[in-house]
């Protein structure tokens, strides 16, 4: 039993009433997202993906990016076959059967996902970092460093998305830095406009006008004081943002301007299985399905986040 | 004679937009000396909070500027000071505290980090120790150290304003500045907040300077008044003086427009009218719209400051320009 002089009740702001325990911020956000059986899910399957990217080598050790199994060529799912490896040959289970070079199919979606992980935490990690700053200096300050900052994420978002991160590729030449270059670029204005927008929000609070107020400086304000208070809706845009750059990733790869076959990439081996579709659909849908599982994981968990962290949806 | 701390002469603090410039503050001039504690009353919009932010060099940016007059703080003119210079007074020397305590406080650091965080910014001082003056402030405001790590919407408003007070005090400020402290706190809460300024304010020898448009508040806590109206001060002086025989027509609107437990009146007297538009102030004297001892002469002509007794009034009728018709009624 709590005595009121060390629980007082606070009448108006939901805290600390009296017969409701009190959770941190962080507890409350755990236990909303939780509810949202839809959401974990999502995050289930994240999560696998990303332990099986992590432990591709363990599963499977042997080299299937360049070990071309001709004679096992569209061997059906399930089915056992013998595979060359360094002059000897050794019998192997294709789970998921194998596709015009008698690569392991399942083998190399495990790998390609390494890829697209990467991808998508790179280039959401990058943009957010680029992107937030310039949206956090155009925001705070106003005047013409915002105008321009903005115009120029207006000039990026006038062109649309795919379109540009071709460009780049075609320009620099296709290479797993420059793919991840050019999706990063593509996807800076979405947080440029999305962190000048929660800035311009928050930096009119009185807190902000009391940091001011105790002497701290233009940057300690903004790094303590405004972007923590702006990071809901950039958590739930980043979420969704991975699911968009590997998106984009698979695209360019299926037009051969990202990862070069024949290493693994979803994108590429899709594009690769295209003559296939009718005689050997599953080296084709398989790779599909990773890729849609995925994105639609990451929708989940982002649609999650955003309904966990909305204050105006509390219940 | 004490030294004075804070002379501020003819503050002028104009708002300027596309459209049009809005006169905030007028021409202020008043003085504090150590330790002293001054309540600047007025309504909303009379320019009370655009004066505390000009002294703190905190107008908003790009459309408040100081357009004249000046600030001396110790003989150093804030309104001169380069920002490095006001960023090591603010906090430090000068602190502030604002209105509502329920958004004065970062939602996403708990209390006890954010009383730190002044000492920090002011001092170079480990995180230990900061954190052990932290807790210090919190005990000196009535709260348990044992809450430093609790976020502020675990506190309730009157405790939060607290916490609040803590920050500014930190670093033992020599000049407070409280904007409405206790407005957004109920009766009971703003005694006792009130209470715990005044023995802080003793105890460290801290100046106030009291914003406030309720004129109980102020009278609990300052040792001198100014009645603010459209950007000027009117009437200037000890409290008790003001309160006991206003001497500006404003003044003792303000008095009659206060319910009283000790005449049977029907209705309240409140001042007829409404303030003026700041950016369309009326010629002559600000007040003659609305004053009842109006007459011709207070539309052409402004008054000047002039010096009653050790009071200073912005009145014609103390430039014997005209009749003191007041005297009269009060008899």
């Amino acid at each position: 039993m709590l005595s009121s002089a060390e629980k007082p009740d606070a009448p108006g702001n939901g805290a600390g009433t009296p017969g409701r325990p009190f959770r941190t911020p962080f507890q409350e956000f755990r236990r909303r997202f939780g509810r949202n059986k839809l959401a974990v899910a999502g995050l289930a399957v994240i999560l696998v993906y990303i332990l099986v990217a992590l432990m591709a080598d363990v599963f499977y050790p042997r080299d299937f990016i360049t070990g071309n199994q001709i004679p096992n060529a569209f061997a059906g799912i399930g089915s056992r076959a013998e595979v060359e490896w360094r002059d000897a040959r050794e019998g192997h289970l294709y789970i998921l059967g194998a596709d015009n070079f008698g690569r392991d199919v399942l083998g190399r979606i495990i790998h390609g996902a390494r890829v697209s992980m990467i991808i998508g935490f790179v280039t959401v990690a990058f943009a957010v970092l680029l992107g937030g700053s310039l949206g956090a200096a155009a925001g705070y300050y106003g005047g013409f460093l915002e105008t321009l900052i903005m115009r120029g994420a207006d000039i990026l978002l006038a062109i649309p998305n795919i379109l540009f991160a071709l460009a780049i590729v075609a320009a620099l030449g296709p290479s797993f830095q420059n793919l991840l270059l050019a999706i990063s670029i593509t996807s800076i204005p979405v947080y440029v406009r999305l962190v000048r927008a929660s800035v311009l929000t928050v930096k009119d609070q009185e807190f902000v006008e009391a940091a001011r107020a105790i002497g701290a400086r233009d940057f300690r304000i903004v790094l303590l004081h405004v972007l923590p208070n702006c990071m809901a809706p950039v958590i739930v845009q980043a979420t969704l943002g991975i699911a968009q750059s590997i998106l984009s990733a698979t695209f360019l790869s299926f037009l051969g301007l990202g990862i070069q076959p024949p290493s693994p990439e979803w994108g590429n081996m899709l594009s690769e299985a295209r003559p296939y579709i009718i005689s050997a659909p599953h080296t084709l849908v398989f790779p599909g399905l990773a890729i849609m599982t995925v994105i639609l994981a990451y929708n989940l968990i982002g649609d999650g986040l955003r309904d966990a962290l909305d204050p105006k949806l509390k219940r | 004679m004490k030294r004075n701390q804070l002379v501020i002469q003819d503050l002028r603090v104009d708002y300027v937009t596309e459209d049009e410039t809005v006169h905030a503050v007028n021409g202020v001039s008043f003085e504090l000396a150590e330790g002293e504690s001054l309540g600047i009353v007025g309504e909303t919009g009379a320019g009370k909070t655009t004066t505390a932010l000009a002294i703190l060099g905190l107008l908003p940016r790009p459309t408040g500027r100081v357009s004249s007059g000046s600030i001396l703080f110790y003989d150093r003119d804030l309104v001169q000071a380069p920002e490095e210079t006001m960023r090591e007074i603010r906090g430090n020397e000068i602190s502030m505290i604002f209105q509502d305590p329920m958004t004065s406080l970062n939602p996403i650091f708990t209390v006890g980090d954010q009383i730190a965080e002044v000492i920090e910014v002011h001092n170079q001082v480990s995180r230990e120790e900061s954190r052990k003056r932290a807790g210090d402030m919190l005990e000196l405001v009535g709260i348990p150290r044992g809450r430093m790590g609790e976020f502020p919407h675990q506190f309730s408003g009157g405790m939060k304003q607290r916490v609040v007070i803590a920050m500014a005090l930190a670093c033992n400020p020599r000049l407070l500045l409280a904007d409405e402290p206790t407005t957004a706190l109920d009766v009971t809460i703003q005694a006792q907040v009130l209470r715990m300024m005044r023995s802080l304010k003793e105890k460290f020898n801290t100046s106030l300077v009291m914003i406030s448009h309720d004129l109980g508040v102020v009278a609990q806590i300052c040792d001198k008044a100014a009645i603010m109206y459209a950007g000027s001060i009117l009437e200037f002086g000890g409290l008790r003086d003001v309160f006991a025989r206003p001497l500006h027509p404003y003044t003792e609107g303000l008095f009659n427009s206060i319910p009283r437990l000790d005449l049977d009146r029907e209705r309240l007297a409140p001042i007829g009218g409404l303030m003026p538009d700041p950016s369309r102030l009326p010629p002559g004297c600000v007040f003659h719209p609305r004053c009842p001892y109006a007459e011709e002469v207070c539309r052409r002509r402004t008054p000047a400051s002039t010096v009653v007794g050790e009071r200073r009034v912005m009145c014609l009728m103390y430039e014997g320009v005209m009749e003191n018709t007041m005297r009269r009624t009060h008899g």
